[in-house]
């Protein structure tokens, strides 16, 4: 039985021809890479699929300049946020934005389902109230498979200011929260 | 105090990163793009699928084939075999071909895959669709095209390069040849592209290619129409839509491509110059992008708007040129022709070689005789006496 590839192997196959190593890569990631985007674009669906798409563009075009020395992994999703960031400034605010269906709302009865719909709500709109620099961090800190490492080198930041970015971050989420709670 | 959040905040905030439904698998439609864009500009692309040797040897072989048999047919033969020099007694096919050449610089070829497209106000033929019209008892009898098959089709965003050849009869050539040629709106940027008048009395020819506003070719076809006897008459055109549309798209990615480096480039001003130094590169390399698709665009843009018109013009008691042979029997025919010419060839030459040995070397053949003589002699005078 043979070995998994690692993120690193299954780039250098695809650069000698191998599109199924591609695949694989995007088997891996595109999901993960989709719900990031989805996040930091305020759930327009659109914008993130057209992130992600660039997001693979640039893997495929500038790919034999990934030189290794950080993890395929955080490479791609710098190139993701970056997507994103650049999205976020061309496209003016204001569009239509397209929340995503609240997986767990489902599985409960309807007055869970709302119930967690409407907390879901409340804390995609805490996070969009937050300014870029921390929405990003928090976003990123808790998207699944993430560590805070792996965050702090995404953005190219010291591990020390991410966590007290990450703390700014969720102090001033939890008081929009409250904030929130308050006058409903 | 902590920065772990409560156990439903961070359930909450990682389902606001959370991908629900189907991947749409975006990489493939990457793929596609810069294999696209790649095949475009022929730069070497790392992304194809390894090739079987036997199976290159194969192409090759099969390549040579058809190159061989291509070489072979009479028509491109006798195209290949034309030189330019002979455009003074061209026929109307040879004619076309090389203003046509000429009209854009980049050869028939070229015209062929961008069009000679305009944007027709009422209806365009479809791609690479044509109409012959027969006129005078020369005349090839032919379909009119336009506003049949395509007019249901939408035109306000199409993108249309149109052709015409209109081939007069008329007893004044030299009249009609300085009448088409005012017929142009300098006003509306028409032009002359090309125009050559030759040979005396049944010989005389002209030849215009009128590069016309698009929309102004029906009224410029008709007034030709109205200075002699057509001949035969030909409109083309290809819908270029769809490259137009495919090249936009390309230009605004690079757009966006080089705006971001840029970005980069302002964020990253401490970064190691080795990396600015990449950074510079890839913006060079996007900008040189933008500048052939720019060119690209524009190229299209002029040959969507001024359709070219190629007009002939003979004198009316000319006589018609012969039809093209084409058939298997004419094949064997020239093929039989030239195998006997090139043997007659063959002989003549052998001996106009055989002459030219015994002329030019003359003067060696008696010094031959003489020696063969003076060797005889001396063995007759030093042969001992019986």
């Amino acid at each position: 039985m043979t070995a998994e590839k690692t993120d690193e192997q299954l780039l250098s196959d695809f650069l000698t021809g191998e599109r199924a190593a591609l695949a694989e890569l995007a088997l891996r990631y595109e999901p993960r890479l989709l719900g990031l985007a989805l996040g930091l674009l305020a759930g327009q669906r659109d914008l993130a699929c057209d992130a992600i798409q660039e997001t693979w563009l640039r893997v495929i075009r500038f790919g034999n300049q990934f030189a290794g020395r950080s993890s395929f992994k955080t490479w791609v999703y710098r190139i993701a946020v970056n997507q994103c960031r650049s999205l976020q400034t061309l496209r003016a605010a204001g569009e239509t934005t397209d929340p995503p269906p609240a997986k767990h709302a489902t599985d409960a009865g309807p007055a869970r389902a709302a119930e967690a719909a409407d907390q879901n709500h409340a804390v995609r709109q805490a996070v969009e109230r937050l300014d870029a620099d921390k929405r990003l961090v928090i976003l990123l800190c808790y998207h699944t498979g993430m560590t805070h490492e792996q965050a702090a080198e995404i953005l190219e930041l010291p591990l020390g200011t991410l966590k007290s970015r990450l703390h700014a971050a969720l102090t001033e989420l939890r008081a929009a929260l409250s904030a929130a709670e308050a006058t409903s | 105090m902590s920065d772990a959040p409560t156990a439903p905040l961070e359930q909450q905030l990682a389902e606001l990163t959370a991908w629900h439904g189907p991947v749409p698998g975006l990489w493939r439609r990457a793929l596609k793009t810069t294999e696209s864009q790649r095949a475009g500009s022929r730069s070497p692309s790392m992304l194809r699928q390894p090739v079987p040797g036997w199976l290159v040897g194969a192409l090759a072989v099969a390549a040579l084939i058809i190159v061989a048999v291509m070489a072979n047919l009479p028509s491109l033969s006798r195209a290949r075999e034309s030189p330019p020099s002979r455009a003074v007694r061209r026929t109307p096919a040879s004619a076309l071909e090389t203003s046509l050449q000429e009209a854009t610089g980049d050869g028939l070829r070229d015209l062929a895959s961008l069009g000679y497209v305009s944007s027709p106000p009422g209806g365009t033929p479809g791609g690479g669709g044509g109409a012959v019209r027969g006129g005078g008892k020369g005349g090839r009898v032919s379909t009119p095209a336009q506003g049949t098959a395509t007019v249901s089709e939408p035109t306000a965003e199409r993108q249309v390069i149109r052709k015409a050849t209109i081939e007069l009869k008329a007893k004044d050539v030299q009249a009609v040849f300085l009448k088409a040629s005012q017929l142009l709106s300098e006003a509306r940027g028409e032009y002359v592209q090309d125009s050559s008048l030759t040979g005396e009395g049944v010989h005389t020819e002209a030849s215009l290619t009128l590069r016309v506003a698009a929309d102004r070719l029906p009224e410029v076809l008709n007034e030709l129409r109205q200075l002699a006897e057509v001949r035969s008459e030909k409109i083309t055109g290809e819908d270029v839509t769809g490259q137009v549309v495919d090249l936009e798209a390309r230009l605004r990615n690079e757009q966006r491509v080089e705006a971001e480096l840029l970005t980069l480039l302002e964020t990253r001003k401490n970064s190691p110059l080795k990396e600015i130094l990449e950074l510079r590169s890839s913006i060079s390399g996007v900008r040189q992008a933008i500048e052939q698709l720019t060119a690209q665009r524009d190229r299209f843009g002029r040959l969507v708007s001024l359709a070219t018109v190629l007009v002939i013009i003979r004198p009316a008691d000319a006589p018609a040129p012969p039809p093209p042979k084409t058939g298997l029997w004419s094949h064997f025919g020239d093929t039989f022709q030239r195998a006997w010419e090139n043997g007659t060839l063959f002989l003549v030459n052998t001996l106009a070689g055989l002459v030219s040995v015994l002329i030019g070397g003359l003067v060696w053949w008696v010094l031959l005789v003489v020696a063969i003589l003076i060797v005889r002699a001396y063995r007759r005078r030093t042969r001992p006496s019986a």
